[in-house]
């Protein structure tokens, strides 16, 4: 059989038009453009299956009733896979119902979690196990390194953070967390959707954090989701906020099953979000959730500067407009340092 | 040969193979194999793939295998061009007559 391919980057126009009711007929919504679509067409010119990527997640992936049974998930899924690869994109996630697992599984992708309606695969077998091992060593070198009492950890604290850049507010964050507990374990989310890359975000965490004692900084390994990327695109849930708590269900789950229960985690620290909508959701699911696990969820105020919340956004608007000298205030040393940077400049030109 | 980017090979579709060749920190061949008939063949995969790498001379990668049924000489097609793609290579070593 011969198809036609075509990709989008995003894709738009009357073949997003017709990719969206391929989707449609699925139950599936194309939500947020992807940065990558594939599809195949036949020789009519009808779309017959489409598969997308984002960053490092797999969605919006659709066969035609027509022709189911034709191997066509292979054909979507090795163009995703290798065009992942090709762009230095080695590790995918896709979400699905629990039904649709098995149309996966072949492809090398393995089960993270499950929740309700929703199940997470990686393309790692024991990714998320491996890295949580990772973690524990790292931490175990921390604590041998700067001689802390392990027999003096009664109360372990963690924090989930994009830092993007890391700001004073962050480290107030992180201050008043390390006061409340024996030991802090700091995660810095590595999904790369950012204006600040990973590797600069994370270097100014530890170095924003470097003075602090028992306070270990990690990442996510991409395992705990911004709350950016929460997949509602394939819920049947009418509301969006029904769907919002699936997702948070998701990754809530991941969190006490592998990291407070590896890590023994008792408290989640949060700063209080009066502007985000997104990310006040989810603390709201996760004061329900985490007491549930036996974890304590304690909400910071944010440090305000002239009455006004110290923000992330706040420091990369200031760049934007290249008034640089004005995030002094704003940051740490350590950050302000990188911020005066041609590097830094550089990203925002 | 040495490995200095990552290379591709292949597909996921039925009696095909899809290989990554990535570079290694460590010495050796590090083979990470899924198939579904694994149990039945995994180790004969496995050694056609070490066979293909000894052959060409790389030894130290990373490959990465999903195996939808190939026969031995798609392993071997499929392996070789990762390999090559890998090393950015085109000294190509096809087998003489």
């Amino acid at each position: 059989m011969n198809y036609f391919e075509i990709t989008g980057e995003p894709l738009e126009g009357t073949y997003l038009e017709r990719a969206k009711t391929l989707l449609q007929d699925d139950g599936l919504t194309y939500e947020t453009p992807a940065e990558h679509t594939y599809c195949l067409l036949d020789d009519s010119g009808l779309m017959i299956a489409t598969a997308s990527l984002d960053a490092n997640v797999i969605k919006y992936v659709a066969v035609s009733h027509h022709h189911r049974g034709e191997g066509l998930t292979a054909t979507l899924m090795t163009h995703i896979v290798r065009y992942a690869m090709a762009h230095g994109q080695k590790h995918l996630f896709l979400y699905t119902k629990p039904e649709s697992v098995q149309f996966f599984k072949p492809f090398g992708f393995y089960e993270v979690q499950k929740a309700s309606k929703v199940v997470l695969l990686e393309n790692k077998r024991n990714g998320l196990a491996s890295f949580i091992a990772n973690v524990q060593k790292e931490t175990a070198q921390y604590i041998q390194e700067h001689q802390e009492d392990v027999t003096k950890i009664h109360t372990v604290g963690a924090i989930v953070a994009n830092c993007n850049p890391f700001t004073n507010g962050h480290r107030y964050l992180i201050e008043t967390a390390h006061n409340r507990c024996d030991l802090l374990h700091v995660f810095v989310v590595s999904t790369d959707k950012s204006t600040f890359p990973r590797s600069v975000r994370f270097d100014l965490v530890q170095k924003g954090c470097a003075d602090l004692s028992h306070t270990v900084v990690h990442s996510t390994g991409d395992y705990l989701v911004s709350p950016a990327t929460f997949p509602t695109y394939f819920m049947k849930e009418q509301s969006a906020f029904h769907k919002l708590a699936l997702s948070h269900e998701l990754d809530i789950k991941i969190f006490v099953e592998y990291f407070v229960k590896n890590l023994h985690i008792n408290i989640r620290f949060v700063g209080s979000e009066p502007l985000d909508k997104t990310t006040e959701a989810y603390n709201r699911s996760m004061a329900k959730m985490l007491p549930l696990s036996g974890v304590e969820l304690i909400e910071i105020p944010r440090k305000e500067l002239h009455r006004s919340p110290i923000s992330a956004s706040r420091v990369r608007k200031l760049m934007e407009e290249g008034r640089v000298k004005e995030t002094k205030d704003l940051v740490p040393s350590t950050t302000y340092r990188y911020l005066i940077s041609d590097e830094a400049k550089a990203l925002f030109e | 040969m040495k490995v200095v980017k990552t290379g591709t090979s292949g597909t996921m579709e039925s009696s095909d193979i899809l290989v990554t060749v990535e570079e290694s920190k460590d010495k050796g061949i590090h083979i990470s194999l899924d198939s579904p008939v694994k149990k039945q063949f995994g180790s004969q995969i496995k050694s056609v793939v070490l066979e293909t790498a000894k052959k060409i001379g790389v030894e130290s990668a990373n490959i990465t295998i999903i195996d939808k049924g190939a026969l031995d000489c798609v392993i071997r097609a499929r392996t070789s061009t990762a390999l090559y793609r890998a090393c950015d290579s085109e000294d190509y070593k096809w087998e003489a007559k």
